[in-house]
């Protein structure tokens, strides 16, 4: 090979290390939606209105992750939409109009997330977006939301400088369903604190990592729990051996992951192959769930574990559906979207219009109850105060121990 | 930590890194075959080890095959999906210019990442086997039989490579296109076939490294591209097309990552082979092994 391929391969490489790590663009191809097997129930809070002649219908835009290492949230939140969108429209639509939604990826990369939401605002003319699901997104596409004058309705990202910088004093076009890290590590902080006085902190090493494990190293320490470490993975990192020797050698109490499912798995799992189970193991993320037990197959595996959460199974109506229309339970990837949708659908209601301002006004002024997350209005900062959920894996099932008001 | 402690952390690191350096070897074996024989860049060589992963839990997780057999099949089920790989996406750039093998690469790679989350979804898979769910303690830490197995089946591999390599006419005349491509054809070798055997063998190793593998990580579609450019920066480090060369520095990086993480923390993780790759070449060009591209 020449020397001048050899340096324009290095130097390809190189570009490739500067450049952003995270998966290549790919063009989201989401899974067939499955027609439902029963008939959708009716949306809680929604009036019903008989279809009338074809009206334009009211756009409302999903920025989510539908390809990389994270996809399957991406899955599952296109799943959730496709019931929400069949269900407001089999119930008369929005204001007699029928609902479309429009996804775009943003594969959890801050530039792709900036490209997804210019093109729901330029080319699919959304009236509101539901995004970016990864706090890194989000925040990214902040100013770029507040240019346009749209609303932004978080329902994933935990980053508590979102919210830091919404509302007042700051961008307030965007919201925020889902409770932030600040709120969650508060609470969680003392449950851990009963139980331990170490701990290693395994993060994802990007924005929501970060900022979780900031906001839980302030409180736990507070709390007078003592943080040996803190350690990061990447997402999708298939080796965690180096890192679990190295908690291992440190003797920990406790170790608190900030993970979702698919990372935890592999880490689970590997602790065990090395015989590090006698640590007490507290979640943040999706980790005490369903699609985590199916993962590892073994219920021993974390057995024990906790985690807070805005969100735990409840045997609800919607998880029956759900689980009947896509064949596998539901779970947080989904159910915040699902209702994000129905919050942004009363908005448009109680404005009267699609307009993107009077829905930004309407959601300031919104009060409304949803029977599996809590009551739902917004703060001065934009950010709703839903329940929390701490739950358990007791024998590969998913219990949950508190349910946890927090808008007092 | 007392002293002896520490010699063990370092100890039992060093092997953690003899096992990541492993699987790092038997993926970039292949890659370094291909381009010290065929002068190919294959940047879908991680997504061939992605599809090699899913094959292996199709025959083994779902169709319940017995470990042994379903590892076979996965090994001869890759060597077919390399002939066909060849066929159709390798042989039509052979002796082109590097930017249009770097374009049909980088275009079979988005196309296998999506084709499998199109076809498969996204939810990630593992497939635990007896061997990986079960070990021995040395010196207090666990290791399980899977990983033994990932080492030693490494070592015993890389031996029959280099044997077929040097000991046989097919390796010989391999040997031979990758250091002059066209005195090999001026004396009668059959370059097309050496092309189909090289590709095959690399998709073989490539499959052998799923098997062994993915019984302790997981597969999920995109997993493909940070194998593919860490494959590379290996490949650089170790000498460009120098399959010796990249195995040694596939080692080298495990147990050099797994030491960092270890000592210094795991925050750049991944930085760690591109950082090696850049300090090599300082002082390297060629990379550590490699004067010019040739198996």
């Amino acid at each position: 090979m020449s020397k001048t391929m050899m340096k324009l391969v290095v130097a390809m490489l190189v570009g490739a290390l500067l450049a952003t790590a995270c998966a290549p663009a790919a063009t989201p191809v989401p899974t067939a939606a499955v027609p439902p097997t029963s008939a959708p129930a009716q949306p809680t809070t929604l009036p019903t209105a008989a279809p009338t002649a074809v009206k334009e219908p009211i756009r409302i835009g999903i920025s989510g992750i539908f390809s990389g290492s994270e996809s399957i949230q991406g899955q599952e939140t296109k799943q959730a939409a496709t019931m929400a969108e069949e269900d407001i429209n089999a119930a008369g639509g929005i204001l007699g109009r029928p609902l479309e939604i429009y996804y775009a990826d943003n594969a959890c990369d801050p530039a792709q997330g900036a490209t997804s939401v210019d093109e729901l605002i330029d080319v699919d003319k959304v009236a509101a977006i539901i995004g970016d699901f990864c706090s890194g997104v989000t925040l990214t596409t902040m100013p770029i939301i507040q240019s346009a004058g749209i609303v932004q309705l978080e329902v994933n990202g935990t980053d508590k400088s979102i919210s830091a910088q919404s509302g007042v004093g700051g961008n307030i076009w965007q919201f925020r369903l889902n409770l932030d890290d600040g709120l969650m590590a508060q609470y969680f902080s003392k449950t851990i604190a009963q139980e331990v006085k170490s701990i290693v902190i395994v993060t994802s090493n990007d924005d929501y990592g970060h900022s979780a494990a900031q906001a839980f190293t302030t409180d736990l320490t507070q709390d007078g729990v003592k943080i040996l470490s803190t350690e990061y993975y990447t997402y999708g990192q298939a080796d965690y051996r180096p890192m679990i020797t190295k908690i291992q050698a440190e003797n920990p109490g406790g170790l608190l992951n900030v993970a979702d499912f698919p990372d935890a798995a592999i880490l689970a799992t590997q602790m065990k192959e090395m015989g590090v189970t006698n640590l007490k193991i507290y979640g943040r993320g999706t980790v005490v769930t369903k699609d985590f037990e199916d993962l590892v197959k073994d219920p021993t595996i974390w057995d024990g574990a906790k985690e807070v959460n805005r969100w735990a199974p409840q045997g609800s109506d919607l998880e029956k559906r759900y689980q009947a229309m896509w064949g596998v339970p539901i779970d947080i990837p989904a159910v915040l979207p699902y209702y994000a949708i129905f919050v942004l659908a009363q908005a448009i209601t109680n404005a009267g219009t699609d307009n993107r301002a009077a829905i930004r006004e309407a959601l300031t002024k919104l009060h409304m109850n949803i029977p599996d997350l809590g009551p739902v209005s917004f703060d001065d900062h934009n950010q709703a105060h839903t329940d929390m959920f701490i739950t358990q894996l007791q024998n590969g099932k998913v219990v949950t121990l508190q349910r946890i008001p927090t808008s007092q | 930590m007392t002293p002896t402690a520490f010699l063990v952390f370092l100890l039992e690191e060093a092997i953690n890194g003899l096992m990541a350096g492993s699987m790092y070897a038997l993926i970039v074996a292949g890659l370094a075959l291909t381009v010290g024989v065929l002068r190919v860049v294959n940047f879908a060589h991680g997504d061939l080890f992605m599809v090699g992963g899913f094959v292996f839990y199709f025959i083994f997780g779902l169709l319940g095959i017995p470990y042994l057999p379903a590892a076979l099949l996965t090994i001869l089920a890759m060597v077919g999906i390399g002939a066909i790989f060849e066929r159709i996406v390798i042989r039509p750039v052979v002796g082109k210019t590097w930017e249009v093998q770097l374009v049909a690469t980088l275009a079979a790679s988005t196309a296998i990442n999506n084709g499998a989350i199109w076809l498969l979804g996204s939810m990630p898979k593992m497939t635990p086997t007896l061997l990986s769910s079960t070990g021995v303690k040395v010196f207090g830490f666990g290791l399980s039989w899977q990983r033994i197995l990932i080492i030693v089946v490494t070592g015993l591999t890389f031996l029959c490579l280099h044997l077929f390599l040097t000991r046989t006419r097919t390796g010989k005349a391999m040997r031979a296109v990758s250091q002059n491509r066209e005195a090999a054809e001026g004396v009668g070798i059959d370059i097309k076939g050496i092309a189909l055997i090289t590709f095959m063998i690399s998709s073989g190793l490539i499959g052998l490294a799923a098997a062994l593998v993915t019984p302790v990580f997981s597969v999920f579609p995109s997993m493909g591209t940070m194998l593919t450019l860490k494959a590379f920066a290996v490949l650089t480090v170790g000498g460009f097309g120098r399959v010796n060369g990249a195995i040694v520095a596939a080692i080298a990086l495990g147990i050099v990552e797994a030491l960092a993480i270890g000592l210094i923390g795991s925050s750049f993780t991944d930085g760690f082979a591109f950082i090696a790759m850049i300090v090599a070449l300082l002082f390297f060009p060629y990379g550590i092994f490699g004067k010019r591209v040739g198996i």
